[in-house]
């Protein structure tokens, strides 16, 4: 069994007993402890199930490369799953529960799969669910859903807070091992600012569990020193529980800091994405040892040697009574003696290496350890636990018949450097063929803007397995990066520390190396997702020669853990199936994120009210005091209508159009785009911008007007007002202040830089005030201070002036088609005046109302609307606008576009009116057929609708819409299908639809 | 800001640092050849003071803040604006020049505190550390458009688009939340 050592743990407090529950089970570990230390020294070494054969998992290592360690955390609004109980750092009251299993974890009734796995090879899924093609859709797909994914999906929302954080440093080195932290102490004294992040609670990586002493010192205490050396300089940050998450082009890098998923209470943001620009990065991001390739390597209590040791150096765990060790390289040797020492039985060391072990090895011989060298374990007893291992000669085929005796494998196939931060900005990696492992190509580091290296790794990141190489490579490599970040490098000797001597690794892909296929179906090279020897295998005779082509076949490393321990393992034994070296194969694809980064820490703190900002008017919070349902206008939130008394939406349209036409309404007109335009060329600038002109209108007057794009397009309209001799004010649509803003100074900054205009975006500086209908301008000159009289104020005129006590800009202009004024005045000024509006238009039943009355309004004016009448295809002339089109000027954006044979084709689409025949309502968007087909085979189309609504002043449905020359086809009869099958009529009339002549807004 | 007089402080929060609304400052901007020496001598016979250099702000009674190569904003109490605008007029009439009152465009807030660089590092992707006082900084905050500059080490001042204040007072309130110190600074 799995239990806590009497004495012994680096890490942990064993005066403060932590509580915790797994499985409703409840269970005590230490402070210090993480969930998966926790868990093995109260001998729960079973934790999960595998994802498709559904076998039972262990836990196999001690840090992020944990591929079956995942389970659901906490509870409700802190529920997470997948979470792997390696990296997981226990505190009081955590909850966690085993995932992949039903209904439990001891008894998985999905276990069946195990049994299938004959029916069940590489590519199963694609081969199964392809025919017949139907049941896709119906059967394969709705069953597969049900059963795929490991933990369960959150059910509430997630209620922690998460931000952002962007920094700037000269150098980040990520791993705060020993080389991570001596590449620090040498830049720190170069006087760069430095970030160092270490992903663990603890600094100083594997050297406090692997070596006793680094020179003169103990292990700890050089750590310490090297911590207190380096806290000493103001230009370091160090920061632990911190991961960098990816490398991205020029120097960025994401830091994934998790502020408090260590405690019990839960207070500030949970995590913190550090967004951080680096001229230079050093990745020491270590190396993780692979497991070995042998008969059913995947029953829990097989465990990486390394993990063996951490538990037993970092937390006083022994993972077994009994631990057979099994190794192809020198390292492991060193999980036996530290096993030893604390006394726990090895029982045996495989070592796959006929010449055997060096220095490390004559010690666990000295120490009475059984050491077999060219062996190999050709099975493992015991079904959800090992029980006891077959031991045989390594080159055969697996005939031993020696039985051992013993709960806990740990074993070791090599190491390889943690490349992924390196390689995701497009390092390159070589295959070392002494150590069989993947290292960065110092000749072809990731390159940054100016073709120049910005990612260098050092360390065991770097291929440099032995303690003194770490440091000496740490060293170097830093030298050359202090001088790429800018700094000056202080030289100190560096101080050589000697090690041990290593005999070298042998590389062993298949264990026992002539392992027959029933024993290759056993091979475990994925955990999680279950992919062994066999299936690559298969893969491979199969076609699937590119590495990233077998790995998605076979879904080897497309876990949550992306195979860090089963890549390189995969393929070797790809390279070996299809008979080519492993550097020809070569490795899949790293990707950011070095392990999952949680979803809220992407979206950091924009969330609830800061997802998106929203534009708001200075009458906004009126509108939603008074019951306004809002839609999104662009970013601003405007009225679409008023709803009283719960009458629908509809109902209410209805009732602000006939308020308004019959007596008084009152628009929030605010977001419409407000560009001011002066200089001494700012007429003709306008005259260039709009189709008519603009130099010519008199000051005091407005005009309507169209602007295009360079292809004739219609792209915004609006009124015009000449402020004074240099001076316009041109309004744009809500969506088109901002574009049309930058539309003006592109052309002034890039074509015509030379004239003399300026522009500014004034919108905001003014809350805008439709007030319109019959009674408009008794409501004014009952506010009084003005003359707003027809002969005073005409139709298309501005006057500036006190009204009331506003400073009110007075615009005499009507989308409706009623007397009606739009009133600026400042801002701050705005909630005021409407107060005093709605208090003064009481008389007058005034009412507000919203953008669907608006646009019923102009609809039945006739009116065009950007966006509903246009969609980037039209042009003015398309909707009958000539007249809006100056024939008197030389040129204008799109003029010579509008010139173009297509633009000037008779049978383009043109605006009408459409009327139903019962007096129903067409479809918005819908199509008139034609006679006959298109080259597609599709019925030919003749028009389409581009507005259409109820009217309640007609009491009937109106539309406009684009029809084959429309204009001269009044009266004719066309159809429009409907998706159920049916047709609606409609007759082609005029587009003005209510007061042709205008005599309503002209009084 | 500097000590303009009447102001009122619409709605503040105090978190690690402290972050309160002006409602009451007028901003004019103002745009014209900053390289022509007749602007410029109008200009300081104007307003008093000589223009800004590139990312400047004068910190002064009315800091004047540079916003573009033509481009400035001039801060002010409300009521002044107009005052100033008309002795701008006056002394540019005869130049090419804009004028334009954009008190009620803009929103100003002051955020206040020993953590105000930190605070704004978590909104803003700009090197905060570096920034020296009295140097704008045009970027975005999250996902707005804002400009700010430090008033003294402890202080700074933000502007955005009026319509985006309730935004960025939340932007600021949950920055500044106690408990979510980073300590980088």
């Amino acid at each position: 069994m799995s239990k806590r050592l009497a004495e012994g743990g680096l890490l942990i407090d064993r005066n403060k007993t932590i509580k915790f529950e797994f499985n409703g089970k409840k269970l005590s570990g230490f402070e210090g402890d993480t969930l998966a230390s926790a868990l093995l020294s109260n001998d729960q070494v079973l934790v999960g199930r595998s994802f498709k054969y559904h076998r039972p998992r262990g836990i196999v290592s001690s840090g992020s490369e944990e591929p079956n360690a995942l389970i659901n955390l906490g509870e409700k609004e802190k529920f997470e799953p997948n979470q792997r109980a390696t990296t997981t750092e226990l505190f009081d009251g955590l909850k966690a529960a085993s995932q992949n299993h039903w209904p439990s974890l001891n008894f998985d009734f999905g276990v069946i799969n195990n049994y299938l796995a004959r029916f069940l090879p590489a590519g199963f899924y694609y081969k199964m669910f392809i025919h017949p093609r139907p049941f896709w859709k119906y059967i394969y797909e709705p069953f597969i859903r049900q059963s795929a994914g490991l933990g369960r999906a959150p059910s509430q929302k997630d209620n922690s807070q998460y931000e952002h954080f962007y920094a700037f440093y000269d150098l980040v080195i990520v791993g705060g091992g020993i080389a991570g932290l001596n590449a620090a102490l040498t830049a720190a004294e170069s006087g760069l600012k430095i970030l160092i992040m270490e992903q663990t609670p603890e600094w100083g990586g594997r050297c406090l569990v692997d070596f006793s002493k680094i020179g003169d010192e103990t292990s700890s205490e050089y750590v310490s020193r090297l911590l207190s050396e380096l806290r000493k300089f103001q230009n370091v940050t160090m920061r632990s529980r911190m991961m960098g998450a990816g490398v991205y082009d020029h120097g960025y890098i994401l830091g994934y800091e998790r502020l408090n998923d260590h405690l019990a209470a839960d207070e500030g943001p949970r995590h913190r994405l550090w967004r951080i620009r680096a001229k230079q990065i050093i990745t020491a991001t270590g190396s993780i040892e692979r497991p070995v390739s042998f008969p059913s390597n995947d029953i829990p209590g097989v465990m990486l040697a390394s993990a063996v040791r951490d538990y037993a150096v970092k937390f006083g765990v022994a993972t077994g009574d009994k631990i057979a060790v099994y190794t192809n390289n020198d390292d492991a040797y060193r999980t036996a003696i530290t096993l030893n020492e604390v006394g726990v039985e090895v029982p045996v060391i495989v070592d796959a290496r006929m010449s055997g072990g060096g220095a490390l090895a004559e010690r666990a011989k000295a120490l009475g350890i059984r050491v077999e060298n060219g062996k190999a374990i050709s099975k493992v007893f015991g079904k959800k636990r090992v029980e006891a291992i077959r031991i045989c000669e390594h080159k055969d085929s697996g005939k031993g018949n020696e039985k051992i005796e013993c709960d806990c494998i740990a074993m070791s196939g090599g190491w390889s450097p943690v490349v992924h931060l390196y390689s995701h900005c497009g390092g390159k990696l070589k295959w070392d063929e002494k150590l069989a492992l993947f290292k960065p190509d110092s000749s072809a580091k990731p390159t940054s803007h100016d073709g120049l290296p910005f990612v260098t790794a050092v360390g065991s990141a770097n291929g440099s397995l032995l303690m003194h190489e770490v440091l000496k490579d740490a060293w170097e490599g830093c030298l050359s990066v202090i001088k790429a970040a800018g700094g000056k490098v202080k030289t100190k000797n560096f101080k050589v520390i000697e090690q041990q001597y290593e005999n070298s690794l042998q590389a062993i892909w298949i264990a026992p190396h002539d392992a027959d296929i029933k024993k290759r179906a056993k091979i475990w090279l994925d955990f999680q997702n279950d992919v062994k020897i066999n299936d690559v295998e298969l893969a491979a005779r199969e076609g699937f020669e590119s590495v990233e082509h077998a790995k998605r076949y076979t879904t080897l490393g497309m876990a949550t853990d992306q195979g860090k321990l089963s890549n390189i393992n995969g393929l070797a034994i790809l390279s070996s199936s299809l008979g080519k070296d492993i550097p020809k194969v070569g490795t899949t694809t790293f990707r950011p994120p070095y392990t999952p980064i949680s979803l809220g820490s992407i979206g950091g703190s924009a969330r609830d009210e800061l997802f998106q900002p929203v534009r708001k008017t200075p009458m906004h919070d009126w509108h939603e005091n008074n019951g306004a349902y809002m839609e999104p206008v662009g970013q601003w939130r405007r009225p679409f209508c008023y709803p009283q008394f719960g009458e629908t939406y509809a109902k209410a349209v209805e009732r602000e159009i006939n308020q308004t036409r019959s007596s008084l309404g009152l628009l929030d007109a605010s977001t419409l785009g407000k560009l001011l335009v002066t200089g001494p060329d700012a007429g003709k600038f306008l005259d260039m911008l709009y189709t008519n002109m603009m130099s010519t209108l008199k000051i005091g007057k407005c005009r309507y007007g169209l602007m295009c794009s360079e292809n004739g397009f219609l792209i915004d309209d609006g009124v015009v007002a000449r402020i004074d001799e240099q001076t316009w004010l041109c309004h744009t649509t809500t969506g088109g202040a901002d574009s049309i803003h930058a539309h003006m100074e592109e052309w002034l900054q890039t074509e015509w830089w030379d004239w003399k205009v300026y522009v500014a975006n004034v919108t905001e500086q003014y809350a805008q005030i439709g007030v319109v209908g019959p009674n408009a301008r008794k409501l004014l000159e009952k506010i009084g201070g003005l003359d707003v009289s027809r002969e005073a104020l005409g139709f298309m005129e501005w006057k500036d002036g006190k009204l009331g006590k506003y400073d009110a800009r007075i615009f005499r202009i009507s989308f409706s088609g009623e007397l009606s004024y739009e009133i600026a005045v400042p801002a701050k000024q705005g909630m005021a005046f409407w107060d005093e509006l709605i208090e003064a238009g009481k008389e007058f039943q005034v009412m507000p109302y919203g953008t669907e009355a608006l646009h019923v309004m102009r609809a039945e004016k006739g009116f065009i609307m950007i966006g509903d009448e246009t969609d980037g295809t039209v042009i003015p002339q398309d909707l009958n606008l000539n007249w809006a089109i100056s024939k008197k000027k030389d040129d204008y954006l799109g003029k010579r576009a509008q010139e173009r044979s297509f633009m000037v084709n008779p049978n383009r689409w043109k605006l009408v009116g459409l009327e139903t025949l019962d007096g129903s309502v067409l479809p918005d968007g819908a199509y008139a057929t034609a006679d006959g087909v298109n080259p597609n085979g599709q019925k030919s189309t003749q028009g389409r609708v581009t507005s259409s609504y109820f009217s309640p002043t007609l009491k009937r449905g109106i539309a406009m819409g684009l029809v084959m020359n429309g204009p001269e086809r009044d009266g004719e009869i066309i159809e429009f299908p409907k998706i159920d099958g049916t047709a609606m009529q409609a007759k082609i009339t005029s587009p003005v639809f209510y007061d042709p002549d205008g005599e309503k807004q002209n009084v | 800001m500097s000590d303009h007089q009447n102001e009122r402080v619409m709605r503040s929060y105090s978190g690690y640092v402290k972050v309160s609304e002006k409602t009451t400052v007028g901003m004019l901007t103002v745009r014209g050849d900053f390289r022509s020496s007749k602007f410029k001598t109008s200009f300081t016979k104007a307003v008093g003071t000589k223009l800004p250099k590139e990312r400047e702000v004068i910190l002064a009674r009315n800091d004047i803040a540079w916003m573009s190569p033509d481009e400035l904003l001039i801060f002010c109490d409300y009521a002044d604006v107009s005052n100033l605008s008309q002795n701008l007029q006056m002394e540019l009439k005869d130049q090419h020049h804009m004028l334009v009152n954009v008190s009620d465009a803009r929103a100003l807030f002051e955020v206040s505190g020993s953590g105000i660089r930190e605070v704004i590092a978590k909104l803003a992707p700009v090197n905060i550390a570096t920034l020296e006082i009295g140097e704008i900084r045009r970027t975005r905050f999250s996902q707005i458009a804002a400009a700010f500059w430090l008033t003294s080490e402890t202080s700074l001042s933000v502007i955005c688009f009026s319509s985006v204040a309730d935004y960025m007072f939340n932007l600021l309130k949950t920055s500044s939340m106690l408990n979510s110190k980073v300590g980088d600074f």
